[in-house]
């Protein structure tokens, strides 16, 4: 191939783009790069490539001699395949509010030797505040320093730090000067106070100048403390980070992060936030965020979706990898395929009024885009339809058993996640019953020092009316780790 | 709606599990089958031996190790096999009735544990606790009973003799 050119990245577009699809994302490109609006520098470069991609691709018979360049030829098979596993087969016909659940499994089609390495753009963000001082500061540093050493020469890293204000320690750029960078790094003192937002901007800003589908487009945030009124503004940035396709993961280490904002930040770009209680399990949660970062198969994964006004989505939840709640809002962030893990999401919709029989219920329909960026053309897209028929008197019909055993530990999170809201509200009672409800499950499934951790819990909660400084987060996370289907390895604990 | 056998809840149909008390509300098809055999069994007993012997008559086999005591804080559990009437307790020196279940071995004297604390019965397939009129009294689920008043128990409720914290585990098998 005598050009490296590849219409399809510049355009954004999957490799069965309809004609009107190609009009729509020239003119989205068109507007975004037009020389007349994007000063930059380049944007006139990248507005002629745009220029040449819709000219080729808008043309059936161009496009059809550039596919064949490009060795695209007839129908491929799709990298991912899609499984939807339904509750049950048929909704049965109620005139009352119903609960149905759906599990989504997408799995790479390719054995995993196929699947080359894609190339990391990747920002290290940590909290230099003062209450990093100590273990935590020196901890973060040998791991941000040897996390340089492991980079490969096709990855960009960058490194800042923040406490209020943010500071570009290693600038990402290919293969750096690794001695002056580490050293930068060690002379790091902590100071100030946390202000997530500039630190956030500018290690956004550095993943940007690297951005590109054909790369890990990558944001880890450290912190250990609370970001106070700027809030808002890092939802914003983390919105237009995703719609740009950059991930964004947090880790909390210690007891007084805010986990809530934590999660909501990363979870808006299909990210996850993990808890670290102590400041020697770093390095164990930065390599398995490392070697989960290096094994994405498809990333930013986007369902857009719309229901019946009879249907809605009650819940949404991310199994694996690194399990999470998803917010119900269309575009859903679902996260990334890994290579060598499927990615798996449950959905609990409620059915308010099932009409006459022999009729289909639609209960989501939309699409599901992502990028796979060792594919020649990255944007893959799916069409996605969950439809069930409804079927004869609500019979007894055994609900499926996979989504039956997701289910049966997703309740315990969810019941975790009542009594949180119910210590906010003052419900001291119901907290306590339900966290003592928890425990006992978890007894009976084994989880004995997970149990014992709650049952501890529900006594502080009774005599102080509030949850320990890590009661609250220990309950959560040591759930969730439990959710992972089984069969695969216990990551999150 | 369906309401949940273990706590009463109102849960939507379709539920899994009852988002109340985490209680499973649906079952695969094997389960269901095995607990459609459970239930034969226990209607069946009562037909042979004749009623009236509660206390001596003993429980058919694939009954007798459906009930067992989890002791929360040592993590051990006590099956209680061949009786439909156990008491709990420690035993001492010089004492002249004895419980059936000793306590002893899990720090029954420094939890507040009675010599005999209550009593566990299977009373028409329902299990119930009575207090016996122990010293530091009986709780199930953070209530305290009425002495000598009989009190359901289901899967999982959690008893404190004292202090010592016990979990029911009926009928479950992971």
């Amino acid at each position: 191939m005598e050009r490296t050119r590849n219409y399809y990245v510049d355009l954004r577009l999957p490799r069965d783009a309809t004609p009107e699809e190609i009009r729509h994302a020239y003119k989205e490109a068109a507007r975004r790069f037009h020389p007349d609006v994007n000063p930059q520098p380049g944007s006139s470069d990248l507005f002629i490539d745009i220029q040449e991609a819709y000219e080729t691709l808008s043309n059936p018979q161009r496009r059809a001699g550039y596919d064949a360049v490009l060795g695209l030829d007839g129908k491929a098979e799709p990298a991912i395949s899609l499984n939807t596993v339904y509750s049950r087969s048929k909704i049965p016909y109620l005139e009352d509010s119903q609960l149905f659940y759906i599990l989504l499994e997408l799995t790479p089609t390719q054995a995993p030797e196929q699947r080359n390495n894609t190339p990391l753009n990747l920002a290290f963000v940590l909290d230099r505040s003062t209450s990093m001082q100590g273990a935590k500061m020196d901890m973060v540093k040998a791991n941000a320093i040897r996390m340089l050493r492991q980079m490969k020469p096709d990855d960009t890293i960058s490194v800042v730090a923040f406490s209020d204000q943010a500071e570009v320690l290693v600038s990402a750029v290919h293969s750096p000067d690794l001695s002056r960078t580490e050293a930068r790094i060690s002379l790091l003192q902590p100071r100030g106070s946390t202000e997530l937002l500039h630190g956030l901007e500018c290690g956004l800003n550095e993943v940007r100048r690297h951005l590109n589908p054909k790369n890990i487009n990558h944001l880890i945030l450290l912190t250990d403390g609370h970001t106070y009124g700027d809030e808002e503004a890092c939802y914003q940035l983390a919105r237009e980070a995703a719609d740009q396709g950059i991930g964004i993961s947090g880790l909390g280490l210690g007891d007084k992060w805010n986990d809530e904002f934590l999660d909501k930040l990363a979870s808006i770009s299909g990210g996850s936030s993990m808890y670290i209680s102590a400041p020697k399990d770093l390095h164990r949660y930065m390599e398995e965020k490392f070697s989960n970062l290096v094994k994405i198969f498809a990333e930013n994964l986007t369902l857009e979706f719309e229901y019946d006004e009879n249907v809605e989505l009650r819940y949404a939840f991310r199994l694996a990898p690194e399990a999470g709640p998803l917010p119900i809002e269309s575009p859903m962030r679902m996260g990334r395929v890994l290579s060598t893990k499927a990615l798996n999401i449950i959905f609990e919709f409620l059915i308010k009024y099932a009409p006459g029989q022999g009729k289909e219920v639609s209960l989501a329909k939309g699409r599901l885009t992502m990028e796979i960026p060792s594919q020649l053309v990255p944007i893959e897209r799916f069409n996605i339809n969950f439809s069930r028929p409804i079927g004869g008197n609500p019979s007894y019909e055994p609900p499926n058993p996979a989504i039956l055993q997701a289910m049966s530990w997703l309740s315990l999170y969810r019941m975790q996640e009542k009594a949180r809201q119910e210590v906010i509200d003052g419900d001291i009672t119901k907290a306590t019953r339900h966290l003592q409800y928890m425990a006992t499950h978890l007894l009976s499934k084994g989880e004995k020092e997970l149990a014992h951790t709650v049952l501890v819990e529900a006594e502080h909660i009774q005599k102080s009316k509030q949850y320990s400084n890590e009661g609250d987060k220990r309950i959560k996370y040591g759930t969730r780790g439990l959710l992972l289907p089984p069969g695969m390895e216990n990551e999150n604990l | 709606m369906i309401i949940c056998p273990n706590c009463q809840y109102q849960e939507l149909p379709g539920a899994l599990f009852c988002s109340e008390c985490g209680a499973q509300l649906a079952f695969t098809e094997k389960l269901s089958t095995q607990s459609i055999r459970r239930v034969e069994e226990e209607t069946s007993k009562p037909a042979e031996p004749p009623a009236g012997e509660h206390t001596t008559s003993t429980l058919k086999p694939g009954v007798e190790s459906q009930i067992s005591l989890h002791l929360v804080d040592t993590g051990k559990t006590l099956p209680l096999i061949g009786r439909t009437e156990f008491t709990l307790g420690r035993v001492t020196e010089g004492q002249p009735i004895l419980p059936d279940v000793d306590l002893t071995p899990y720090e029954a004297y420094s939890q507040g544990v009675s010599r005999l604390h209550a009593a566990l019965k299977v009373v028409n397939q329902r299990i119930v606790i009575m207090d016996l009129g122990s010293s530091n009294g009986t709780r199930v689920n953070g209530q305290k009973v009425v002495p000598n008043v009989d009190y359901p128990v289901n899967n999982g409720d959690m008893l404190a003799l004292g202090r010592l914290r016990i979990q029911m585990l009926i009928n479950v098998k992971r």
